[in-house]
């Protein structure tokens, strides 16, 4: 059986795409199953630092598309997952490099020997993001509790509508429970409320991410947070686990209930 | 524009493109509407047979016995060669709030080719959501049985009708029809258009965010909070 294409975008820049790649395809490959990230983000590439695996970097997708060298030669082997890898895009080229149809093929070969294909999409709705959807079969759209990023996902979410890419779920990131506690910020009911599909997961806002991005080491293979628990939530969600959702809007509760849910781990 | 061909104490008919038009003088007294109604009848059957008919109740302020008289001529015309009231036109907006109340079609009728008017008659239903950047356009009236998010837009020549949420952009009428109307079950929309003119909608108001009709009255916006 093929396994799923899962293209995570988002239309605004710097809401977590990256972030939430690398994590999910972690999280995913520490459980057994064969990952492979790819970055679709051709001439902006950052998932090779989220990933920690820049320096192993010798062939990119470009190079497998262009015929330069063969699929195996460009991927990149996590050695501190055995089932991740990761497929480089060209930090020298632009998006324009690679056709939509270049790109669905490439997918379609990945599928034959992965459970899971992740595409980090590039910021837009442009020919890259357009490319970076064209082979998946489903998709994450990640957003921040923000009118502007919520209305780009709005946009987003149409887009992938139109090129039937389905099922289409949500992942809410750097949720702030202070702020919504205040009022001062979207809840995850609100931007639920205006988009209207299937939340898969609620990611908090947490230094962890900043310091695990930065170190490259994704924080679903050894740090302990709730960010990381939000996210390994995320892949055990996406196989179908019936997983309850982290109370993080009242993590920051104080009082008797807060100090019990702190007590009790949530 | 229109020729005078016969005229009563009360009342007096005008030829228009769209049929005859009745109108009630502004100053008569409304005593004798029901014996020239009569005398209409009587006298003026070779010009009402098959005619379609708009009352004309300019500037006055009429009651339901007025109205009532006119239903009364119309239905005992019935069997005579059928006139039958196209519209009711009245500038005063108690008036014309009685009208619309009663459910009767008010303004002036529109006129254009009957494929025109067959194009415009068929009605788009669209099952899904609206988002953000999508547009759909049509000719007839629109029914969106999903939400139209912020940043999508529905334009319609005929009226909208949103079953969900009314967040993005809506204009009727977008043809010049002053008649159209937008239906929201949840209007949440900063923004309404209806033929060629446009309203910002206060996010205070008291029916943002319940049911509300939207339409136009002597070119200004007027909204009806409607729940269904």
């Amino acid at each position: 059986m093929p396994g799923r294409v899962v293209v995570v975008t988002s239309g605004k820049g710097g809401v977590g795409k990256t972030t939430t790649t690398a994590n999910v395809s972690a999280s995913l490959a520490g459980k057994g199953y064969k990952v492979i990230a790819l970055d679709a983000d051709i001439g902006l590439r950052n998932l090779d630092v989220v990933l920690g695996l820049e320096n192993r970097i010798v062939y990119t997708l470009v190079d497998v598309i262009e015929g330069v060298c063969r699929l195996p030669q460009a991927m990149v082997r996590d050695k501190r997952v055995p089932n991740l890898f990761f497929l480089p895009a060209a930090q020298t080229r632009t998006k324009d490099a690679v056709s939509s149809e270049q790109m669905a093929d490439l997918c379609k070969e990945l599928q034959q020997d992965f459970d899971f294909v992740f595409v980090d999409s590039p910021a837009g709705i442009e020919a890259g993001f357009r490319n970076a959807a064209a082979g998946a079969t489903e998709a994450l759209v990640v957003t921040t509790p923000e009118v502007s990023a919520v209305r780009d996902a709005d946009r987003i979410i149409g887009m992938l509508e139109s090129l039937e890419v389905t099922p289409i779920r949500l992942v809410i990131n750097r949720v702030r429970p202070d702020l919504v506690q205040r009022g001062d910020m979207l809840s995850v009911a609100d931007v639920l409320d205006i988009l209207a599909i299937d939340l898969v997961g609620v990611v908090p806002n947490d230094d962890s991410v900043v310091v695990s991005t930065n170190r490259g080491e994704p924080l679903t293979l050894g740090t302990q947070s709730l960010a990381c628990k939000a996210f390994d939530n995320i892949g055990l969600r996406m196989t179908g686990e019936e997983v309850p959702f982290l109370d993080i809007e009242h993590c920051g509760q104080k009082g008797l209930v807060g100090t019990l849910r702190k007590m009790f781990g949530f | 524009m229109g020729q005078e061909t016969c005229e009563l104490r009360t009342i007096h008919l005008k030829g228009e493109v769209y049929g005859l038009r009745m109108v009630v003088h502004e100053q008569a007294d409304l005593k004798a509407l029901g014996s020239d109604l009569q005398r209409l009848g009587e006298e003026g059957e070779h010009i009402l047979s098959g005619a379609k008919v708009v009352v004309d109740f300019q500037e006055r302020e009429i009651g339901l016995q007025e109205v009532s008289l006119f239903l009364e001529y119309f239905s005992r015309k019935g069997e005579r060669g059928e006139p039958r009231i196209l519209s009711w036109i009245s500038n005063n907006s108690t008036t014309l709030g009685m009208l619309k109340n009663l459910g009767f079609v008010t303004g002036i009728p529109e006129t254009g080719s009957s494929s025109e008017r067959e194009r415009n008659r068929k009605s788009l239903l669209y099952d899904h959501s609206i988002r953000s950047g999508q547009r759909i356009e049509h000719g007839g009236d629109v029914v969106v049985l999903g939400n139209v998010h912020d940043g999508g837009e529905v334009v319609s020549r005929g009226n909208i009708l949103v079953l969900g949420k009314l967040q993005g952009v809506a204009h009727a009428g977008s043809g010049g029809d002053v008649g159209a109307t937008i239906f929201a079950r949840i209007f949440e929309a900063p923004q309404v258009r209806i033929a060629h003119k446009v309203s910002y909608v206060d996010q205070s108001s008291s029916w943002w965010g319940k049911g509300s009709l939207v339409m136009l009255e002597d070119g200004v916006f007027v909204v009806q909070e409607m729940d269904i």
